[in-house]
């Protein structure tokens, strides 16, 4: 909720539960005289705090499973913790090293190599691009692993990658490098990083003349309204899939839209719908368990997800047996502000 | 390609010296190494941001609310926390561990008022324009930039070396028992260094928060670091020194970035930190110590 991550992240998480617990709670979903109770922990964006307050929430209050904390930089140090605590536990993160942490681990965004699949899609097939120069966060270890992956599918693509470049989230003037980039020649541009720092590295790559006809391509991280926001102009015409779009036109996605921004006053963005889906996730899981189930058969229950309506991608949620999700991307461009979708086949 | 990255090293360079040249003269005049120093460029920033976004002011005026504001945290810092350990014959190393308190208390403030959010100045604050001068894409902020820092540096050139005052801050600098015996009183000259400082600093805050599209609470810590290898390099309270160095270490910075790597850009200018430390231990140029006795 504080911390470097919080404006994009935090209030949203909580807006997304709350609404999700209230539904669930209401519509008693657990059967008679079963309810959910949501204790929210801030961790401010820090490692120490996020891993003592999984031990707090495990063993002062007795939580029957922990949803978050958000992003792989917290994700990876919480997550052995998490095993050790045998408590289940659904992250947002990207990494795939989250779940090798034991069994009690769960994703809830899809990894890195199925994160950049719709990406790698619109570059080869769709935009017919030859050459990509590519942007990553060398502080995050799902950043490394998206462009890893990236990378990966366009040497395989037979896409040409001229420069890879890596940039830290409390860089700002990414001036040499944008005036780097603009004096190479490639047909498309991939930025992986929060969404803060995509929008204000486009910002400054246009302003350093990058030829307008480059393709710009952003990873999913890109999808909240402060992305928009802050790049204003520059980010007109960026490509980026997202695992949640608020237009989705499912009974689930247009319910929780509404209410969300009715609640929030608001559009529901990537971490907000997160939040709702990861809730009805676990409430389905404890559904699943049946009465007086412990921490154990809960985890059972959540490798046992299967098929489930959700917000999440095109509408179906599923958990793989390596406790990955499965869903698929929808891929978005920004046209005048606003954000259409783009058929990829 | 190469020009256009030199003057992307210089401006950057530029600003480092109005931040570096703060820290150094504080330093150089009264051995205080202000680790608070980079909260105070944060706090300029904000103030500026503040001064566009609620106060609806003009850049112009943002710029001098920044600078006024900047020196008025850094006389603040002198009063509440470097005075009263000079009074009770605090060493360097309380003065130090005190503004590393001082500097956490400032960031804790900035997080509390932004709330951790990366705030940034209304698009068209400045306005994007460019020149192509002779091929270079030259911008209008560029120009600007550089036109301020010059200012900046000449008008605290004059400061020390052409006014009574300034004479003052030498004449401490050098040997302070001896100033206070030939009737200086030292207490308004050091909340004056302070107060340019600080001033410097902000100004550069609202420089960088204006031209990189972002204003955060942890702003001042990158700056603080590239401030450290610049008063290195430069000699400590060396003012060409720093001016020098700063430019030096704009360019080498974004020289590595552009045919490097980005990756080891960081690695590029510490490794030659240590070199130039094997050298030179007193850095390239000699501090305002020696300066002042040859003189």
């Amino acid at each position: 909720l504080s911390g470097p991550a919080a404006s994009y992240s935090g209030p949203r998480l909580r807006n997304g539960a709350e609404l999700a617990v209230e539904e669930i709670n209401a519509s008693h979903l657990l059967g008679d005289g079963r309810t959910l109770k949501l204790i929210i922990e801030d961790n401010a964006g820090d490692k120490t705090q996020a891993i003592a307050l999984m031990s707090k929430l495990v063993v002062s209050d007795h939580v029957a499973a922990i949803f978050g904390p958000y992003g792989s930089t917290l994700a990876l140090p919480v997550a052995p913790v998490a095993n050790e605590l045998k408590v289940p536990t659904l992250t947002i993160g990207a990494s795939a090293a989250i779940v090798e942490a034991g069994p009690w681990s769960f994703m809830m965004l899809v990894p890195a190599d199925k994160m950049v699949i719709e990406s790698a899609k619109l570059a080869t097939a769709k935009l017919g691009i030859h050459s990509v120069a590519v942007i990553y966060d060398r502080t995050n270890d799902s950043s490394v692993r998206i462009k890893t992956a990236f990378e990966a599918f366009m040497k395989a693509g037979g896409v040409q990658v001229v420069a890879t470049e890596s940039i830290a989230p409390q860089d700002t003037n990414f001036g040499p490098l944008a005036t780097k980039l603009a004096g190479m020649k490639f047909d498309a541009l991939y930025i992986e990083s929060v969404p803060t720092i995509q929008a204000n590295f486009i910002i400054q790559v246009r302003q350093a003349g990058l030829d307008p006809a480059v393709k710009l391509l952003a990873s999913p991280q890109a999808n909240t309204p402060l992305f928009v926001e802050i790049g204003g102009k520059a980010v007109d015409g960026v490509y980026y899939p997202t695992p949640y779009m608020d237009t989705l036109a499912t009974p689930e996605n247009k319910a929780f839209a509404e209410a969300y921004r009715k609640r929030a006053k608001a559009v529901p963005d990537g971490p907000a719908a997160y939040a709702y889906a990861g809730m009805m996730i676990l409430a389905e899981a404890i559904k699943l368990a049946g009465p007086g189930a412990d921490r154990d058969k809960i985890r059972e229950a959540l490798g046992h997800v299967h098929d489930i309506p959700s917000v999440m991608g095109t509408g179906r949620f599923s958990f793989d047996s390596n406790r990955l999700p499965e869903y698929e991307n929808v891929m978005l461009q920004v046209v005048d502000g606003k954000t259409v979708v783009v058929p990829l086949d | 390609m190469l020009a256009q990255q030199v003057l992307n090293g210089i401006v950057v360079g530029a600003v480092y010296a109005l931040f570096s040249l703060g820290l150094t003269i504080v330093f150089g005049f009264y051995r205080i190494l202000n680790l608070a120093h980079g909260a105070v460029f944060m706090w300029g920033a904000l103030a500026g941001l503040f001064a566009v976004q609620i106060a609806k002011t003009n850049l112009a005026i943002a710029f001098v609310a920044a600078a006024l504001f900047g020196g008025l945290v850094s006389v603040a810092l002198e009063l509440l926390v470097f005075r009263p350990l000079r009074r009770r014959k605090g060493d360097e190393l309380s003065t130090i561990v005190a503004s590393i308190g001082a500097n956490l208390i400032l960031m804790n403030l900035a997080q509390q008022v932004t709330n951790s959010e990366s705030l940034r100045f209304p698009f068209g604050t400045f306005p994007v324009r460019f020149f192509d001068i002779v091929g270079l894409r030259v911008s209008a902020q560029n120009i600007a930039i550089l036109a301020a820092v010059t200012i900046m540096v000449a008008l605290l050139n004059l400061y020390i070396f052409r006014t009574g005052l300034g004479a003052k801050a030498r004449a401490i600098a050098v040997n302070e028992r001896t100033s206070t015996l030939l009737g200086v009183n030292p207490g308004p000259i050091y909340l004056q260094t302070f107060f340019v400082a600080g001033a410097m600093a902000g100004a550069a805050g609202i420089i960088v928060g204006v031209a990189f599209n972002a204003v955060s609470y942890t702003m001042g810590e990158a700056v603080m670091l590239q401030a450290f290898v610049v008063i290195v390099l430069g000699g400590l309270g060396s003012i060409t020194g720093t001016v020098l160095a700063s430019i030096l270490i704009g360019l080498i910075q974004t020289l590595s970035i552009a045919y490097v790597s980005s990756q080891l850009a960081d690695a590029i200018l510490f490794g030659l930190l240590f070199l130039v430390l094997w050298v030179r231990p007193s850095g390239l140029l000699s501090g305002i110590h020696t300066e002042q006795r040859a003189a």
